[in-house]
């Protein structure tokens, strides 16, 4: 009998998710260890070593200041993927208590929720971030500000559907009869329902919310000079990459596999759930 | 119909109030006295006496309220105020920028379509095939790629290496390709996936069977009877996506130097030039809102389902 | 005496491949129609009805395979000619009515142009001329006011309608044979009684042979000419309507009837569907965990279909011995 292909799909999730957990481990542990591994001063400039190739002190070469690319490459990473978790963290402490809230408890709650939800969806809502950078200043905290405040909305919709589809579960329509607080219910009950698709979804976008820093960034919004960063990187090169292309290309690189890891580790992880609340699957 | 579209129109209104209400607070979150901001961005030394006959000028003694009707008139008006920087009327300039941007996102829509379509399609029926693992390739790529990134890359392969394409500015059909091809790639991979999602879902109903039954060709199944039915969550999509290509619009001018909305509301951020930061927001939030009407009003049209049970 | 059957079906065998087994739903179906006719298939849900219909057009889902048999139409082998052959013969030579008819039209799409595209895929006319014929047929259903019928969006209709709707796309291109699963499932009485008429109609006029399969015994006897029971993929008893209903032998087909006429209070015991399919290859009585009668003999039938008597096959092994070799 032909292996099938829901198992086939099984095996090659597996794979995808332990080279995308081993990509993304990789990572963290090179935003850890950053001050150990990279060979030079990411923000030392040298006007005298600008645009060098690579050598032996600089394996990347250096760039239009005389910085070691790949030094800076390694710090982005703290940068890059530090920024990136805290937004998602703040986003999260922001939208699933409201989303609960509004999903458990219904009624004129959840109506004006769903208002405001209304309202800050109908906002482009890059641009909105954009626009309160702006009105803030750069900086890597109102660049934080900026993104939790708008897009929290959208992890919040989410949230609040996965706590209606689970509030009318029997077990939960029977706590209630019972009596049980409302905070226990939620606690005890829905949080333990929804959090793995809380998970997943968190892992699905965080890959989004690294793009978003880095645009920023690229467009002189985000964290500032000298600090490192990905996008700013880039941004850097900007006069420089027609003749010095590998100045944009590393970057770029660097920003593409963490993205494409967490996207695929994400989607890994929401058919690894779908298996499983189908009922078994095939182990 | 009518009705359908006259009930739409009204539930725009709140909407539109709520958008206006956050985008007047926006000038209000900015550090400091705005008179201050005004006068230092005019190189006028922000005296006290200059501050004072300012604040009385933009009636920023006024409560807040009183502000925001006053500035709600204005704006329905068209009248957005000034821009600190050009000294022009804010919807002067919007209205001049707004062509260049319409442009580069109708021609990226037209490339997500045409695109992602096709490909959309044949993953739903060779599910499982090359081409199938291909477009799930594709996805992946699409939706982790810097867009930013990317339109360097095409500037670099394309236009400097190979000559293709102009590299810069605006003017002739090929200075289009490049910015709008940029646009539209970060969408391609999600097109792709909706649409194979929404293929599949509708491949084996009852409806697909019954059209086999009576002897249809394969073709004429897949293009009137699961292409018709699977489109109509990407036309949603669709609409929701063109928020998001405002906001890619802003990165993929700055890249290709094109003379749209995004490069003016980039310099009116990097200049602090809060009025046309507002105006920017704004309109095309506003523009937004429309363009999500426009789709929902298209997509009475292609569910009759909407449209008749509507009208009851 | 007999006719020249127009459609033989021998030996079916249908698989199912699920994740975690394969399944054979369908064993050793044998049956002919012939032109005029009706046969009726009874059976309870999982019996194999629904896929042994769909096979006849090929119409069985992706994990879904039939093993071995053949299907002959007319001198060919349904199941061995090329795609683009089954597609003529779909609609055109062989309908089919669909179980549920809510479903089986595209919400997005009128009445009138699932009329006219199956029309025009079989005949070469316009679009004027097929409109044309979309009244007259569906007149002929006598749906009132057609014209408006055709503009229509299925979800428009009632499900007595749409039948009507689906059985005047069937006339209009006067098939040798229909195929309807369970036609009047989805229906009120009367619209039952409708439908029944039109395809009562179809037989007579357009001399269509009609494969009838129900679980509604009373449809049955209204319409059919000839019975085959089916139960746990086999068909366990076939005869002529009259001969089934007055002297049925398999134990499955006598506690059938007896429910249907409350003459009994035995109830069948309930088994799921699935743990009726044989899930392997082993020949065992499909019904002898529920039959009351079964002894040690029926562990070691070999289960052969036998005719008993004319024109009436059973497949019990204690009919056998009590007929005697």
């Amino acid at each position: 009998m032909k292996l099938n292909i829901k198992m086939q799909r099984t095996l090659l999730n597996h794979k995808l998710m332990i080279i995308s957990s081993i990509i993304i481990l990789g990572m963290i542990g090179v935003a850890l260890f950053a001050s150990f591994l990279a060979p030079n001063d990411p923000n030392l400039v040298d006007i005298a070593q600008k645009l060098h190739g690579p050598s032996s002190q600089f394996p990347l070469g250096t760039d239009h200041l005389g910085r070691c690319i790949l030094s800076r490459l390694i710090f982005g990473t703290q940068t890059s993927l530090g920024t990136a978790i805290l937004v998602m963290g703040f986003m999260m402490i922001i939208s699933v208590p409201l989303g609960i809230i509004a999903g458990f408890i219904g009624g004129k709650v959840d109506y004006l929720f769903m208002r405001i939800c209304d309202i800050l969806m109908a906002f482009p809502s890059f641009l909105l971030s954009l626009a309160l950078v702006g009105i803030l200043g750069p900086g890597l905290f109102n660049l934080i500000l900026a993104m939790v405040l708008v897009q929290w909305v959208f992890y919040a919709r989410v949230i609040r559907g996965m706590v209606l589809s689970v509030r009318e579960q029997n077990y939960i329509v029977a706590a209630k009869i019972c009596g049980t607080p409302k905070f226990v219910i939620i606690m005890k009950h829905i949080l333990p329902a929804i959090i793995s698709q809380v998970v997943v979804l968190v892992f699905m976008d965080i890959g989004g919310v690294i793009l978003a820093i880095s645009s920023l960034s690229f467009l002189g919004l985000g964290i500032q000079p000298p600090e490192a960063e990905w996008g700013m990187m880039i941004n850097d090169s900007k006069s420089f990459f027609r003749n010095y292309p590998s100045l944009m290309l590393y970057p770029g690189i660097m920003i593409f596999i963490v993205v494409i890891a967490f996207n695929l580790f994400g989607e890994a992880l929401k058919d690894a759930l779908d298996m499983k609340r189908a009922g078994g699957g095939v182990e | 119909m009518s009705w359908f579209i006259v009930k739409r129109l009204s539930s725009l209104i709140p909407i539109l109030l709520g958008i206006s209400i956050i985008t007047f607070i926006l000038l209000h979150l900015i550090p400091g006295d705005p008179a201050v901001a005004y006068l230092r961005l005019s190189n006028i030394p922000p005296t006290d006496v200059a501050v004072t006959d300012l604040r009385l000028e933009l009636g920023l003694d006024n409560p807040l309220y009183i502000q925001y009707f006053d500035w709600l008139v204005k704006v329905i008006q068209l009248d957005l105020g000034i821009s600190y920087l050009s000294k022009n009327a804010v919807s002067d300039e919007i209205l001049l920028h707004l062509v260049p941007t319409i442009q580069l996102t109708v021609t990226a829509l037209f490339f997500i379509v045409v695109i992602s379509l096709p490909i959309g399609v044949l993953s739903a029926i060779y599910k499982g095939k090359w081409i199938d693992q291909f477009s799930r390739i594709i996805a992946f790529v699409s939706v982790s790629m810097p867009t930013f990134w990317f339109g360097f890359l095409l500037i670099y392969f394309l236009s400097v290496k190979l000559d293709f394409f102009p590299v810069l500015g605006r003017g002739t059909l090929a200075h289009l390709v490049l910015p709008s091809l940029t646009l539209a790639f970060g969408y391609i991979g999600t097109y792709i996936r909706l649409l194979r999602a929404s293929m599949l879902e509708n491949l084996n109903e009852p409806f697909v069977v019954y059209a086999r039954a009576r002897g249809l060709r394969q073709r004429q199944i897949i293009s009137r009877h699961v292409l018709k039915k699977s489109i109509l969550p990407v036309v949603t999509a669709l609409g929701m996506s063109f928020g998001n290509m405002l906001g890619g619009a802003v990165i993929v001018e700055t890249i290709f130097a094109w003379p749209g909305m995004g490069q003016l509301f980039v310099s009116s951020i990097l200049n602090q030039d809060y009025p046309m930061i507002q105006g920017c927001v704004l309109f095309m939030s506003v523009i937004f809102v429309f363009c999500n009407l426009l789709v929902d009003v298209t997509y009475s049209f292609l569910d009759p389902r909407i449209r008749l049970e509507e009208g009851k | 005496m007999r006719h020249q059957p127009i459609l033989t079906v021998n030996n079916l065998n249908i698989s199912v491949s699920t994740p975690l087994e394969v399944v054979h739903p369908v064993r050793d179906v044998n049956f002919a129609l012939q032109s005029g006719k009706v046969l009726g298939i009874v059976g309870e849900s999982g019996s194999g009805k629904t896929l042994t219909c769909m096979s006849l057009l090929r119409l069985l889902p992706e994990n879904v395979k039939v093993e071995f048999g053949s299907i002959n139409y007319r001198n060919q082998n349904l199941l061995e000619c090329s795609a683009e052959d089954i597609r003529k013969v779909r609609g055109n030579d062989i309908a089919m009515i669909m179980q549920n008819p809510m479903i089986a039209f595209n919400p997005v799409r009128t009445i009138e142009s699932h009329f006219i595209e199956t029309i025009r895929t079989h005949l070469p006319i316009t679009k004027r001329l097929a409109r044309k014929v979309a009244v007259e047929y569906l007149e002929k259903t006598d749906l009132p006011n057609p014209k408006a019928v055709l503009k229509q969006y299925p979800f428009q209709l009632s499900g007595g309608m749409l039948q009507r709707v689906m059985i005047a796309i069937t006339m209009s291109l006067k098939p040798s044979i229909l195929i309807a699963d369970e036609p009047t499932t989805a229906l009120d009485a009367t619209n039952q009684l409708q439908v029944l008429k039109q395809l009562d109609k179809l037989k007579k006029e357009y001399n269509t042979g009609i494969l009838l399969v129900t679980h509604d015994l009373g449809v049955i006897a209204q319409l059919a000419d000839e019975v085959a029971v089916m139960y746990g993929g086999y068909i366990v008893e076939k005869a002529p309507v009259l001969k089934l209903f007055n002297q049925p032998m398999h134990p499955y087909t006598r506690v059938l009837l007896e429910s249907r006429l409350g003459l009994t209070r035995k109830k069948i015991q309930s088994v799921s569907p699935l743990s009726t399919y044989s899930k392997n290859n082993d020949k065992k009585c499909p019904f002898l965990d529920r039959c009351e009668e079964a002894n040690h003999s029926c562990t070691s039938y070999n289960l052969e279909y036998r005719e008993y008597e004319k024109d009436h096959f059973v497949r019990c092994v204690k009919i056998h011995e009590s007929v005697g070799n």
